[in-house]
C-alpha cells in the first residue's frame, strides 16, 4: 500500500487530495531541471545583488537586494505548492483555476491600482499581485484541460482553445499590459501544435498574421500612433548611427539597452561594474532590461553560457514533458517550457533590438514578485506533473493520436 | 512518441532562435563593441575642455604685438551644488520631505536647525515614510503628514532621495556606508542617523551633530564671502533692486537657475511624453485639458510650482520663436544662392516650425510636404480615454501650406517671391489679421533680398514675425477647438471637465527619462562671471570642497601688447578682432556636423573617410570659440586657429577612488609674424592721433584738432612697416561740414571709404612715364599764367601759385598744375591709363596674400574707379576737362595711400614690389614678389632728383618746413599732394575757419606726402595721408611728415638700417 492510499471508504482530507508533499515522486523528480532553475536563479541572485550594490555606491535606491529576496521568500511556496499539486485534482479543476485567473483580471479593474495610467495591480497589502502574471500559468491549465479532449481535427475544434487564449490576452491587452499578453500567443499556438494541431496550419497562420500586421503597419490601419511609432524607432534602431542619433528621443530605452549589450564586449565588464550600473539610465535594468545588464557584465562569452543554461532548461521541460502518457500533464508540461522559451526570446529579444520594444521579465533574473510567483507556481507544477509518470489507464492510452 | 515527434520540432525552434539570438549578440558585442563602448565611456566620462592659445601676431623683430593670455571664469553647476553644499542638502531634502521645491533663501536663515533636524532622523521613519506614513524628526514635531496612498504623491522616490541628503549631511564616505548599513539592518534602524554614524566613527552623537552644525554654518560664512566679492565685481547688481544683501542676491540667483532648470527639465519630460513641447499650446489649454500632476510628482513640484510653469510655457515658446526660431530660419535662408532658393527656404523654414516633430530640429523637408501638424496629429492618441472626438480628422489641412491651391499655383508661379506673399497674405485673411496684398509682401521680400544685408536684418525679422503670427494664430485656433472637444463637454454640475490624463505608453516614455532629464539639465555649467579677479579664482580654487558647485575653468582672453598713447591697439584695425561665431556660421556648417557625426559612428572607415574625419574635427567651429571677426584675425582665422584639449575623468567615483584624470593636451594656433615694426607703427599712430599744430600758423587748425587719415610706412621691397589710420577709438564728434568720417574708426591705409584722388603725388608717375615711353624732353617749358579772374590756371584748371613758367624738374619741384596739364595734352588716354597701370594703380597691392583660397574679412579698395571701368575712364579721358586734371591726380582717379606707397617704392627702386603685412606663418617664411618697372634708370633718376628738390630748393612745396637733413638726419625727397575733392557749403555750427576758407574761394581736399628716405639710398617709403582739408599738403601734411620724420623710432631705424 502506498504512503497515499486511504483504508477502503475512507476520503482523503480535502486538503490532501489538492496538494500533496507525500504525493510528490521525489525519486522521479527531474533534479536537472531543479538544479538548471537553482543555477539560473543564483546566476539571477548574484546580479540583482552587484545591482543593489551599485545603488549603494552612487547613492540610489532602485534596486535593493533585501527586497527582492523578501519577494523571493514571498513566492518559493508557490514552487512547493505547484510541485505538492495533486495531478487528478489538478486536471479536473484546472478550467477552474483558468477561471480564476479570468477572474482575477477583470478584478483588477474593479478594485486595482492605476500607476502612470495603467491598471494591472491588486494591493494585498504587503504585496502587489499582478494577475496577468498568473493568467500566464492560468492559460497554460485551461488550454491543457481543453485540449486534453480535443484532437484539432477540424478547424471547429480550434474554436474554444483559442477563445480560452484570446479571452485573457484581451484582458490583459486593455490594461494595458502589451508584453504579457504578446506571450500568451506563442504557449496557444505552441500547446495547439503539442496537442496535434497541423504544424503547416500554425505555420500559415502565423505568416498570415505577420503579413496582415505589415500591411497594418504600412498603411496605418488599426495600429495607434504610438504603436507606430515604436515600430519606426525600431527600424530606425538597426543602424547604430541612426540609433545614437536618436538617443535621446523616442529611441532612448533601446539605446541605452544597446549601449550596455555593445560594451560588454566579449569577456564582459565584470559583475557590478557594466555602466549600466554606474549611471543607471538604463530603464528597468533589474526586469524588463536585465538581459542587456547580463550581457554586459558578463560579455559575449558569459552571455552564451547563460542561454545556453536557459536553453537547456526549456529542452529539459520539453524532454520531461515528452515522457509524459498522461496528456493533460504533458500539455502542462510543455506548455511551461513554452513560457520559458517565449519570455526568453521576448525579452533577449527587445533588448537586442530583434523585437520592438515591450516590457517583458527575463524569469528566475528580473525582480518583481508577481513574476516570481508565477515562474514558481509553473515550474512546479511542471516538476511535479513530470514526477507522476503514472501509467493512465484512461483510454487515450490507447488511441493514436 | 507521439508526443517525441511533437515535442522536437519545438526544440529545434528553441535550438534555432538560441542561435539567432547568440549571433545577434555578437553583432552587437563583438563586431559593434567599439562604436558602443565610445558611447558608455562618455556616460561615465566627465570632461572639461581645455582651451588653446590662439595664434600670436608678433612684429618683425618678433615682438608680440597681439596675445592670447591665460584667463579663468568662475561657474557654478547646480547638480553638485545640491548634492554636496550643506545648503544644497538641507534645501532639497526638505523638498523630498515636504514635496515642494524649497528655494535656498528659504533655507538659508535656519540652515544648521535643518541640518540637525535631517540628521536626526532613522533610517525606519524614512522608510515608514516611504511606505505612506507621517514623518517626525527626533523631536516628534511632524515634518510630512501621513498619506493613504504613497503612490501618487512618489513617497518612495522621495524617501530614496531622503537618504542621500541624510547621508551627504553626514559627509558619510563610502567606507563608512557599509557598516552604517549593516548596523541597521542588525536592528538599528530606529536609532537616528547621527547616531549610527556616530557609531561607526567611534565617537558619540553630540559630536556628530557639533561636526555638522559647524559645517553648516562655515559654508554660510563661505557663501557670504564669495557673495561679497561677486558683488564687488558688480556680478550680482544688488543695491540698485531691493535686494541689498549680496548672499540674499546670490541665493535668489541660484534659485532662478535651479528653477530655469526644473522648467527644462519639465518640458523636456512634457515634449518626451507628447511629442511637442508645452508652449504650442495655449496656456489655458495646458492648465486645463493636460493632467499634469505626473510632471510634478516627479520634479517634487506642489500646485503652485506646477501653475507658475503651465503660466510660463507659451511666453517662452514666443520668446524662442521671436529670438532664436525666427531668426535662426532667416540665417538659413540667407545662405541661398538665388531668389528662388531663399524664398524656397524661408517658407520651408516657416512650415517646419508647426510640423509634427520638434519645431527646434533642422528640417529640409519642402513646405509642400506639410501634412501633419504638430499637436493636432498627436491628438489622436494623446490620451488615455478623451471624452470627446473632434469634429475634423486630426490631419486635416488647417495653414495655407497644407492648401492644394496654394501648392498648385507655387509651382507655376514664376517669381518666388509672389508665391510667398500668397501665403502670407491668406495666414492673416484667415486669422483675421490685416494685412498688405500679396504683390506688396512679394515687392518688400523682393527688396529685402537684393539688399546689402540680405536677409539678415531687423526689418526682415520683422516682416517674419508678422507672417509667423498670422500663421500661428490660425494653427492656436485649431489647436484651442481641437483640444477642447477631447475634453468634452462639461458636468451638468456646472463645474469645468476635469483634465485628460495622456496614455499610458507616453507616460512610459516620459518616466523612463525621468532621472536622466533632470542631472542632465541640472549638470550644465552656468558661467557666473567671465573675468573673476585673482582673489575670487583664488578663494574657489584653494578650498574647493568648500565651493561646492563652484569651478574655476580655464579659458583665455585676446591682449593686445601694444598699445600707442591713447590705449588704441597698434595697428589694431589692420589686425582686426575677435568674436564668438555667429548663428549664420554655425548654419552653414551644419551640413559638415552632420557628415562629421554620421564618420564618428562609422564601424570601419576607409583611409580618405580618417583623414575626412580629422579634417572636420579641426575645421568646425564650436559656438563658444573665438574666432576672427575682421582684419587679419579673420583673414588668417584658420592658420590662428588650434584645437582644444580635454581633461577627462573616467568614473563616476574617480575623485573619491583618488584616480588621476587624462589630458588630451590642446593644440596652439599658429604665430603670424608680420612685417611691421611696432615702434613704427606706434610713432605713426601717436603723430596722427595727435598732430602738433605749426608754429606758422597758417595751416587747418580745425584739422589738427579733428584729425582723419593715414601713414603707411613700407620698406623699398614692399614690406609694411606702419600703417596708421585715425581715428582709431568710436566716439568722435564729427566736424560739422566736415563729413563723418571723424566718427568712423577704420582702417584707411587699404581702403577708400569716400572719393580718393592722389592729387599731385601723382605727377612723379606720369613725368616718369613721358620721359620714357612718349621720350618728353624734360627742358620743355609751359607756361602756368593768370586767367580772366586773375588766378594761376591754364584753360579751366587752376594752379596752386603762378609759376609763370617752369621744366619738367621745376614743374615737380613747385608742383605746377598747369605745366602738367599741357604735359598730359601731349598723352593718348590710354597712354595716360598705361601710365598709372606702370606704377600699380588700378590693381591689387597685394596686401591680400591668399595661400588658402576662401578668405575673408580683410578689404582692399584698389580700382582706379569704384564707379567707373576702364572703357568708361577711356571714354571720360577724351573730354579736355578731364585729360587736363588726370595728369594732375585729380578727378577720375582714386588711389589708397598704400598703392600711392606702392608707386612711390617702384619709383624708388625701379621696382614694383608687391605689398606685403606677413614675413611668416608658424615659422614658414612667406616670400614676396615684384616686377621691373620698364622704366630707364635714366628717366627715373630725373625724377628722383625732382623730388629731392622738392625738400631741398627754395621754392619746392616742401622746403623748409623741416624735412631737410639738418634737421631729420637724413636726406628725404618726396612729392607733396593736394586733391581738390569740393566746395566748402555754409552749414550750420561750421568752424569759423572754415567758413573764412569758402568765403575766400577755397575748396576741401586731402592733402598728400610720399616719398622715401633716405633719398640717395632708401630705406624706407613713406607716406602721409590728410582727409578733407581746407588748406594744401604744403600746409598740413608736410607738417606731420616731418613730425613722424623726426621721432625716435623713424631716426632709430635708420641709423639700424644704415648700420646693417
Amino acid at each position: 500500500m502506498s504512503d497515499n492510499s486511504v483504508r477502503q471508504g475512507e476520503r482523503k482530507p480535502w486538503l490532501d487530495r489538492v496538494v500533496s508533499l507525500r504525493g510528490v515522486r521525489w525519486a522521479n523528480l527531474d533534479w536537472h531541471v531543479v538544479l538548471l532553475a537553482a543555477l539560473l536563479l543564483s546566476i539571477g541572485l548574484a546580479f540583482v545583488s552587484a545591482m543593489s550594490t551599485a545603488d549603494e555606491t552612487y547613492g540610489r535606491a532602485d534596486v535593493r537586494f533585501v527586497d527582492h529576496v523578501q519577494k523571493l521568500l514571498v513566492a518559493a511556496p508557490a514552487f512547493f505548492l505547484g510541485l505538492a499539486a495533486r495531478p487528478r485534482w489538478l486536471r479536473r479543476n484546472a478550467l477552474a483555476a483558468w477561471g480564476i485567473t479570468i477572474a482575477l483580471l477583470v478584478l483588477v479593474f474593479v478594485v486595482g491600482d492605476t500607476r502612470n495610467g495603467s491598471r494591472r495591480w491588486i494591493d494585498l497589502g504587503p504585496f502587489d499581485l499582478q494577475p496577468s502574471e498568473l493568467a500566464k500559468v492560468g492559460v497554460i491549465l485551461g488550454l491543457a484541460a481543453a485540449l486534453d479532449h480535443l484532437r484539432l481535427k477540424s478547424l471547429r475544434e480550434w474554436g474554444m482553445p483559442i477563445a480560452m487564449a484570446l479571452l485573457p490576452m484581451g484582458l490583459v491587452m486593455l490594461q494595458p499590459d502589451l508584453g504579457t499578453s504578446l506571450t500568451i500567443v506563442p504557449i496557444t499556438l505552441g500547446m495547439l501544435y503539442v496537442a496535434g494541431a497541423s504544424g503547416r496550419l500554425i505555420l500559415g497562420f502565423l505568416l498570415g498574421a505577420l503579413l496582415l500586421g505589415t500591411c497594418m503597419w504600412h498603411f496605418e490601419i488599426g495600429i495607434r500612433d504610438y504603436q507606430l511609432q515604436r515600430i519606426d524607432t525600431w527600424t530606425r534602431g538597426w543602424s547604430a548611427p541612426e540609433l545614437i542619433a536618436e538617443r535621446n528621443s523616442s529611441a532612448f530605452h533601446t539605446y541605452h539597452a544597446r549601449v550596455a549589450i555593445g560594451n560588454g564586449g566579449i569577456g564582459g565588464e565584470g559583475l557590478g561594474s557594466g555602466v549600466a550600473n554606474e549611471v543607471a539610465w538604463l530603464p528597468e535594468r533589474d526586469c524588463d532590461s536585465i538581459f542587456a545588464v547580463v550581457a554586459e557584465e558578463a560579455g559575449w562569452i558569459g552571455t552564451c553560457v547563460i542561454l545556453a543554461l536557459y536553453g537547456l532548461l526549456v529542452l529539459s521541460l520539453f524532454g520531461s514533458a515528452s515522457g509524459l502518457r498522461d496528456r493533460f500533464s504533458r500539455l502542462v508540461v510543455s506548455g511551461v517550457g513554452i513560457l520559458f522559451a517565449s519570455h526568453l526570446f521576448i525579452h533577449c529579444g527587445v533588448n537586442l533590438g530583434l523585437i520592438p520594444l515591450t516590457g517583458l521579465t527575463l524569469p528566475l533574473f528580473s525582480t518583481g514578485g508577481s513574476s516570481l510567483l508565477a515562474t514558481f507556481l509553473a515550474l512546479g507544477l511542471a516538476l511535479g506533473l513530470a514526477s507522476h509518470r503514472e501509467p493512465s489507464l484512461d483510454a487515450e492510452t490507447f488511441r493514436r493520436t | 512518441m507521439v508526443a517525441q515527434r511533437r515535442l522536437q520540432p519545438l526544440g529545434i525552434v528553441v535550438i534555432l532562435g538560441l542561435g539567432v539570438l547568440a549571433a545577434r549578440l555578437f553583432q552587437v558585442q563583438v563586431l559593434e563593441h567599439d562604436v558602443w563602448a565610445a558611447q558608455a565611456a562618455s556616460f561615465r566620462t566627465s570632461s572639461r575642455v581645455v582651451p588653446y592659445h590662439r595664434g600670436r601676431f608678433l612684429d618683425r623683430e618678433g615682438r608680440v604685438l597681439v596675445a592670447d593670455e591665460d584667463a579663468a571664469s568662475l561657474e557654478f553647476v547646480y547638480r553638485d551644488f545640491r548634492r554636496g553644499h550643506p545648503l544644497g542638502l538641507a534645501a532639497h531634502a526638505r523638498t523630498a520631505i515636504e514635496a515642494r521645491p524649497v528655494g535656498l533663501a528659504e533655507t538659508e536663515p535656519r540652515l544648521e536647525e535643518w541640518c540637525r533636524r535631517i540628521a536626526s532622523l532613522s533610517p525606519a521613519s524614512i522608510e515608514a515614510f516611504a511606505l505612506g506614513h507621517a514623518l517626525r524628526d527626533a523631536d516628534g514635531l511632524e515634518l510630512a503628514p501621513e498619506v493613504a496612498d504613497p503612490e501618487p504623491t512618489a513617497r518612495a522616490g522621495r524617501a530614496a532621495d531622503l537618504r542621500f541628503y541624510v547621508a551627504q549631511i553626514l559627509a558619510l564616505t563610502r567606507r563608512e556606508s557599509g557598516p552604517a548599513r549593516r548596523r541597521i539592518e542588525a536592528g538599528e534602524a530606529d536609532r537616528p542617523w547621527s547616531a549610527i554614524a556616530a557609531a561607526v566613527r567611534g565617537t558619540n552623537q553630540e559630536s556628530v551633530i557639533a561636526t555638522l552644525t559647524r559645517r553648516a554654518e562655515e559654508s554660510r560664512g563661505d557663501l557670504r564671502v564669495l557673495a561679497g566679492m561677486l558683488d564687488e565685481q558688480k556680478i550680482l547688481g544688488t543695491g540698485s533692486t531691493a535686494v541689498t544683501d549680496p548672499l540674499t542676491g546670490l541665493l535668489a540667483l541660484f534659485d532662478q537657475r535651479r528653477a530655469d532648470q526644473e522648467d527644462e527639465a519639465a518640458d523636456d519630460l512634457f515634449r518626451t511624453a507628447t511629442g511637442f513641447g508645452p508652449g504650442r499650446v495655449p496656456t489655458e489649454a495646458l492648465r486645463d485639458t493636460f493632467d499634469l500632476a505626473w510632471i510634478a510628482r516627479a520634479l517634487r513640484w506642489d500646485a503652485a510650482r506646477l501653475e507658475s510653469w503651465i503660466a510660463t510655457r507659451r511666453g517662452d515658446f514666443e520668446r524662442e520663436l521671436d529670438e532664436f526660431l525666427l531668426p535662426r530660419l532667416l540665417a538659413r535662408a540667407d545662405l541661398g544662392e538665388s531668389e528662388g532658393a531663399r524664398a524656397q527656404r524661408l517658407l520651408d523654414g516657416l512650415a517646419s516650425l508647426w510640423r509634427a516633430g520638434d519645431a527646434r530640429a533642422a528640417d529640409d523637408r519642402a513646405w509642400t510636404d506639410l501634412e501633419s501638424l504638430a499637436v493636432l496629429h498627436e491628438s489622436r492618441s494623446l490620451f488615455r480615454s478623451a471624452r470627446g472626438a473632434p469634429g475634423t480628422p486630426a490631419d486635416a489641412p488647417v495653414l495655407p501650406f497644407q492648401d492644394e491651391d496654394y501648392r498648385a499655383l507655387a509651382a507655376v508661379e514664376p517669381d518666388p517671391w509672389r508665391t510667398v506673399g500668397l501665403l502670407f497674405e491668406a495666414a492673416a485673411l484667415r486669422a483675421g489679421l490685416a494685412s498688405p496684398t500679396a504683390d506688396e509682401i512679394a515687392a518688400r521680400w523682393t527688396r529685402l533680398s537684393a539688399s546689402r544685408k540680405g536677409l539678415d536684418g531687423d526689418e526682415a525679422l520683422d516682416e517674419l514675425r508678422r507672417a509667423a503670427r498670422s500663421f500661428e494664430a490660425d494653427f492656436s485656433g485649431s489647436v484651442l477647438r481641437t483640444l477642447s472637444a477631447l475634453r468634452g463637454a462639461a458636468p451638468s454640475d456646472g463645474a469645468p471637465p476635469p483634465p485628460l490624463q495622456l496614455a499610458e505608453e507616453r507616460l512610459d516614455r516620459a518616466a523612463q527619462r525621468e532621472r536622466f532629464v533632470l542631472v542632465d539639465a541640472q549638470s550644465r555649467a552656468t558661467r557666473l562671471a567671465a573675468d573673476p579677479g585673482y582673489a575670487l579664482v583664488q578663494l574657489v580654487a584653494r578650498d574647493p570642497e568648500r565651493y561646492t558647485g563652484f569651478a574655476v575653468r580655464e579659458t583665455t582672453r585676446r591682449v593686445a601688447r601694444v598699445r600707442d598713447a591713447d590705449g588704441a591697439v597698434a595697428a589694431g584695425l589692420l589686425i582686426g578682432g575677435t568674436r564668438r561665431p555667429l548663428l549664420r556660421e554655425l548654419l552653414a556648417q551644419s551640413e559638415d556636423e552632420r557628415r562629421l557625426a554620421s564618420l564618428q559612428y562609422r564601424l570601419l572607415r576607409s583611409e580618405e573617410e580618417d583623414r575626412e574625419l580629422r579634417e572636420l574635427s579641426t575645421r568646425l567651429a564650436r559656438a563658444d570659440e573665438w574666432t576672427g571677426d575682421n582684419g587679419l584675425e579673420s583673414w588668417f582665422d584658420t592658420e590662428l586657429r588650434g584645437r582644444f584639449g580635454m581633461y577627462e575623468t573616467e568614473g563616476l567615483d574617480a575623485e573619491e577612488r583618488g584616480e588621476g584624470t587624462r589630458l588630451v593636451p590642446a593644440i596652439d594656433g599658429q604665430d603670424v609674424a608680420l612685417t611691421l615694426d611696432a615702434r613704427l607703427q606706434v610713432a605713426a599712430q601717436d603723430v596722427l592721433a595727435h598732430p602738433r599744430l605749426p608754429a606758422t600758423g597758417d595751416t587747418d587748425r580745425t584739422w589738427f584738432e579733428n584729425p582723419v587719415g593715414a601713414i603707411v610706412l613700407l620698406t623699398p621691397e614692399g614690406e609694411i612697416l606702419a600703417a596708421a589710420s585715425v581715428p582709431t577709438l568710436p566716439g568722435a564728434a564729427n566736424v560739422p561740414g566736415r563729413g563723418y568720417e571723424r566718427s568712423h574708426p577704420r582702417e584707411r591705409t587699404a581702403q577708400t571709404p569716400t572719393f580718393n584722388p592722389p592729387g599731385s603725388v601723382f605727377k612723379p608717375f606720369v613725368a616718369a612715364y613721358a620721359l620714357d615711353r612718349l621720350g618728353f624732353d624734360p627742358a620743355t617749358r609751359f607756361e602756368c599764367s593768370l586767367n580772366a579772374s586773375n588766378q594761376p590756371a591754364f584753360e579751366t584748371l587752376r594752379c596752386n601759385s603762378h609759376h609763370i613758367e617752369s621744366d619738367l624738374h621745376h614743374a615737380l619741384a613747385v608742383s605746377c598744375n598747369a605745366y602738367f596739364a599741357q604735359l598730359g595734352l601731349r598723352f593718348q588716354p590710354r597712354e595716360l591709363l598705361e601710365a598709372a597701370h606702370t606704377f600699380g594703380f588700378g590693381e591689387p597691392t597685394g596686401l591680400r596674400f591668399d595661400p588658402r583660397e576662401g578668405r575673408r574679412g580683410l578689404r582692399e579698395d584698389w580700382k582706379a574707379s569704384p564707379d567707373i571701368d576702364e572703357a568708361g575712364m577711356l571714354k571720360r579721358l577724351q573730354s579736355r576737362f578731364d585729360l587736363l586734371r588726370f595728369p594732375n591726380g585729380l578727378g577720375l582717379l582714386w588711389a589708397s595711400p598704400l598703392q600711392v606707397a606702392r608707386a612711390t617704392a617702384g619709383l624708388a627702386t625701379g621696382v614694383l614690389p608687391e605689398v606685403r603685412v606677413v614675413r611668416a606663418i608658424g615659422g614658414v617664411p612667406v616670400a614676396g614678389a615684384s616686377r621691373p618697372l620698364g622704366i630707364s634708370n635714366q628717366s627715373l633718376e630725373f625724377v628722383r632728383a625732382a623730388m629731392r628738390a622738392v625738400v631741398e630748393e627754395p621754392g619746392g612745396s616742401g622746403h623748409g618746413k623741416g624735412l631737410d637733413a639738418g634737421t631729420l638726419g637724413f636726406t628725404f625727397a618726396c612729392k607733396t599732394g593736394s586733391a581738390d575733392i569740393g566746395k566748402i557749403h555754409e552749414v550750420p555750427g561750421m568752424p569759423d575757419e572754415d567758413r573764412a576758407a569758402g568765403a575766400a574761394g577755397k575748396s576741401r581736399k586731402h592733402t598728400w606726402v610720399a616719398g622715401w628716405f633716405p633719398a640717395e639710398k632708401p630705406v624706407a617709403v613713406v607716406v602721409v595721408y590728410l582727409h578733407n582739408l581746407t588748406e594744401t599738403a604744403s600746409r598740413t601734411a608736410v607738417h606731420v611728415a616731418a613730425q613722424l620724420l623726426q621721432t625716435d623710432a623713424v631716426r632709430e631705424f635708420v641709423a639700424r638700417k644704415g648700420a646693417q
